[in-house]
């Protein structure tokens, strides 16, 4: 072959620098956060580290080897992924989890998208969400000096008070945490690296921290905080925002290239980091809103794209023209019409036979499901009859009045062979749920003892919501006498504590209340008779 | 192969719809959380496909042609609320786990798509058993899914616990019970009974099945033997692709426009009386319809391919072609400078060309 002319493809103008000597400033900038974190959370984090590196290293190796594609590890991106995969786990989680993590950060989201420069989301990121989701509950419990604590984030959610929060603690980042977010400083100097070096440019993360800010003072006024700099400086020290902000929002690949569009990105980050923290059911937010953003980044460069001069011009002169419409005549407008009447008015004939007959059975079998519930929730007595007084308003009046959002659907007495009263079983709908209502029905007893619970409809998240529906679970509002049950998530020590659901806060919380609601208006039929505290609440009836 | 085990090879393996046209993908990733969720849309979705398929198949004379859309949809939605009443009946447990997608099989497009593309063409039997072969292959795929994502996201096979903590191996004694203690050491990666874990499920799967389809068809080219049983002319009319994939051949014309191209080497000649008996064979269908002459050009018209506004004119089907590569990776052009002389796909093309030319034709009469 002639390579005399040989023409490639822009860019004709090559900057010295590679990819691999970019990546090794990432990974210089990332090294006092690593030390930090190895000294903080001392051999686990070592060893989480170098599992994560040398893993992300290998699995790429094995990947290209096995594809005969070109071996890149020698370009560093792979250190880099692992490197942040690391600092973005808790210390305390197994080193499989770890492998496994690298597996899916370098396979999936990276190779399998055609390697470097291809990948729709940064690795590391998809790989922290990926183990978030999978293992709720190993992934967010950190210890710190050997106790595992809540981090100061939760801390702030759960109680909302500042006193129980160390700002400065946080910002030097002696606080429990991810392996790589605690320490504020070390990221700085890490993040003022990369600027001098020009390796990130301060678009992104400043107008994604900015944004944030904005958002929190805002909600910090709004909510009757006040203009309280304190809980500005602890959700900008907390969490992975720092590590977010400066190491992964920047990532070149997943990042829009248009300068309007790192705007737009760094807007689109501090509103989703806003809402998934002070909104969402968990503390932090940096990585679900970071990946989010990386998914619209294609929207966001198309939208942002610069116009060459004179584009569009021609559109404008050429005006629409219009499509010519077929036309059907009058004749198979007819039969058309005729014919599709015909199969209309027969299939209408022929659903409403069946209705007909199925319409007993169907009866037959919601009556069986709805005494087998009851049964399950009242197993000694011997017939259910439904409650003479029960009035839907005056029921949703007791529920709202004591503040829960769910309605009494049902209530029937549950009688033993003699005809005597043993209690009432209540069938309850909240509308608290993750997705859609739960109904369930639950079992009182006449002196307020409940007497368990079993779920009539519940549509949550497999393996999160849906753990509700286990005998573990239900069998804690069974056989206790309380005036209010509440969950905890430390573990329950009294009668009134319920454990709640790991990674489905949300779902414990509408099944406690559903059952509170069905406790509150149990004591307002008995009109404080068998309980007397229930007087407070029930007395006006 | 009769005609009716043909339907349903074609429906379970050849063209199976999850894995092979890709159809009702939005079932297929929102009910497989579990194999028997998988299993009992599947054979729902079975009962009203061979419904609806013997349905229209009956009525594909009476239904006027402008309305057959409509149509099709009401006869689908009617069974499947049909059935959705038999269910809340007589099977409350299977209604109350698949609930909220029974409806959604009205809009299933591998329903309507059997319906436009094999059941109004068709006659009535071996629509059935085209229905039933879809929807077992559709059961397949679907339980298949199903049993993956729930052995990896919750450690059980059909419901039972077979990995992680507390699984049914631990309760027996001796060596099984060694075997399950090893086994509780796993942990269930929830993601893949959620929402995320279908797609990644299905895309190894499609991968897999494809990476194998690849092979094969390789291979059989190099021993030069006919193309692989995914990409006969006789399965372009079910196929997505029918109209760019640069082999558009439809049932009837094919035997015909083979028969008329030169062939000249020993291959050809085998393909070619392959045809001749295909053509045999068509003529004696023909022959049994005879009786019923109105019919018989009511099904030729109808056999035509409909086009769209989209179809692609003669010369995108050409410049499609000279794109595509064939099975070996060669670009059509090269192996034409190559051999120097008609091979396989010079006779493709040239049937392609006469295919389109006599459409043209017609559409314009039309």
């Amino acid at each position: 072959m002639d390579n005399t002319f040989k023409i490639s493809s822009s860019p004709h103008v090559r900057d010295k620098r590679s990819t691999q000597s970019i990546m090794l400033d990432v990974i210089i900038a990332l090294l006092p956060a690593t030390l930090f974190g190895i000294i903080n959370f001392e051999l686990n984090a070592m060893i989480l580290i170098l599992t994560c590196v040398v893993s992300c290293v290998l699995f790429e190796w094995l990947y290209q080897k096995m594809m005969n594609r070109k071996v890149t590890i020698g370009d560093l991106s792979a250190v880099v992924t692992g490197l942040l995969l690391a600092l973005n786990l808790s210390p305390d989680v197994p080193v499989w989890m770890a492998i496994l993590g690298s597996a899916f950060a370098i396979i999936i989201v990276k190779q399998l998208f055609g390697g470097l420069g291809f990948n729709f989301m940064n690795p590391a990121l998809g790989a922290r969400c990926f183990l978030l989701i999978s293992f709720a509950g190993r992934m967010t419990s950190f210890s710190y000096d050997g106790v595992t604590t809540a981090t100061p984030l939760a801390v702030l959610k759960n109680t909302g008070d500042l006193a129980n929060v160390n700002v400065l603690n946080m910002f030097l980042g002696n606080i429990p945490g991810t392996i790589g977010e605690t320490s504020v400083v070390c990221l700085l100097v890490g993040a003022a690296y990369l600027l001098i070096r020009r390796v990130i440019k301060p678009v992104i993360p400043f107008t994604y921290i900015g944004t944030f800010a904005v958002l929190i003072m805002i909600y910090a006024v709004a909510s009757g905080r006040g203009f309280d700099l304190t809980f500005l400086a602890a959700h900008l020290c907390g969490g992975g925002l720092m590590l977010g902000a400066f190491f992964m929002a920047t990532d070149y690949v997943t990042s829009p290239i248009t300068p309007a569009g790192k705007v737009v990105f760094g807007v689109i980050l501090g509103i989703l980091t806003f809402c998934f923290r002070i909104y969402g059911g968990s503390a932090e937010g940096v990585s679900y809103a970071i990946i989010f953003s990386n998914l619209l980044v294609p929207l966001i460069e198309r939208w942002t794209q610069p116009k060459s001069f004179g584009e569009g011009a021609e559109l404008a002169a050429q005006g629409d023209t219009a499509g010519t419409k077929s036309k059907m005549d009058t004749k198979s407008i007819v039969i058309a019409t005729i014919a599709i009447m015909i199969i209309t008015v027969i299939a209408g004939f022929a659903l409403a036979y069946v209705y007909k007959i199925t319409k007993d059975p169907i009866a037959v079998t919601e009556q069986k499901a709805k005494e087998e519930a009851y049964k399950a929730v009242f197993d000694d007595a011997d017939s259910f009859d439904s409650y003479a007084d029960f009035d839907v308003d005056a029921a949703a009046k007791v529920v709202s009045d004591a503040g829960y959002n769910a309605d009494i659907d049902e209530i029937v007495e549950a009688k033993d062979s003699d005809g005597s009263v043993l209690g009432y079983v209540v069938t309850v709908t909240s509308h608290e749920a993750y997705s859609g209502d739960l109904q369930l029905a639950m079992g009182v007893r006449a002196d307020g003892t409940t007497n368990g619970i079993s779920f009539l409809s519940l549509s949550e998240t497999a393996g999160l919501g849906m753990e509700a529906d286990t005998d573990s679970f239900k069998s804690q509002f069974a056989d206790k006498k309380v005036d209010k049950f509440q969950y905890t998530k430390s573990g329950a020590t009294v009668d009134e504590e319920i454990d709640a659901l790991s990674g489905a806060t949300i779902t414990t919380n509408a099944v406690t209340n559903a059952v509170n609601a069905g406790l509150e208006y149990v004591k307002a039929i008995n009109g404080g008779a068998a309980d007397s505290s229930a007087a407070s609440n029930g007395g006006d009836k | 192969m009769g005609k009716c085990t043909e339907r349903l090879y074609n429906g379970i393996v050849k063209e199976n719809p999850t894995f092979v046209q890709m159809l009702g993908m939005c079932p297929t990733l929102a009910v497989t959380s579990s194999a028997i969720n998988g299993a009992g849309m599947g054979l729902t979705t079975t009962c009203i496909l061979v419904l609806s398929n013997f349905m229209i198949s009956a009525l594909r004379k009476v239904i006027p042609d402008k309305v057959r859309i409509p149509s099709f949809i009401v006869i689908i939605a009617s069974f499947v609320t049909i059935i959705q009443f038999l269910l809340q009946a007589y099977l409350p447990s299977l209604n109350s786990s698949l609930g909220l997608y029974i409806p959604l099989i009205v809009v299933n497009c591998i329903i309507l798509g059997r319906a436009e593309a094999y059941a109004s063409k068709n006659k009535v039997l071996p629509s059935i058993f085209d229905g039933l072969g879809m929807g077992l292959g559709f059961t397949v795929g679907l339980t298949l899914i199903g049993m993956f994502r729930e052995l990896v996201g919750k450690g059980c096979v059909f419901g039972f616990q077979i990995l992680g903590d507390g699984n049914l191996l631990q309760n027996s004694s001796g060596i099984i019970k060694g075997i399950g203690n090893a086994l509780s050491l796993y942990t269930p990666i929830t993601i893949f009974v959620l929402a995320p874990g279908a797609f990644f499920v299905l895309a190894f799967i499609i991968a897999f099945i494809n990476k194998r389809n690849a092979k094969k068809a390789a291979e059989a080219l190099a021993n030069g033997e006919e193309i692989p049983a995914a990409c006969r002319p006789d399965s372009c009319a079910g196929c997505i692709n029918a109209a760019c994939c640069g082999k558009l051949v439809s049932e009837t014309s094919v035997p015909v426009k083979a028969a008329e191209a030169p062939a000249k080497s020993a291959e050809d000649a085998k393909q070619v009386k392959k045809q001749e008996e295909a053509q045999a064979s068509s003529e004696k269908n023909l022959a049994n319809n005879k009786a019923d002459e109105a019919d018989k050009s009511e099904e030729v018209k109808r056999d035509e391919p409909r086009l769209s506004p989209y179809a692609p004119t003669r010369e995108s089907v050409l410049a499609d072609i000279k794109l595509v590569p064939n099975a070996t990776g060669k670009m059509l052009k090269e192996h034409e400078e190559e051999v120097n002389e008609p091979s396989d796909s010079d006779i493709k093309l040239k049937e392609t060309m006469a295919h389109i030319k006599n459409k043209m034709g017609k559409e314009g009469k039309r």
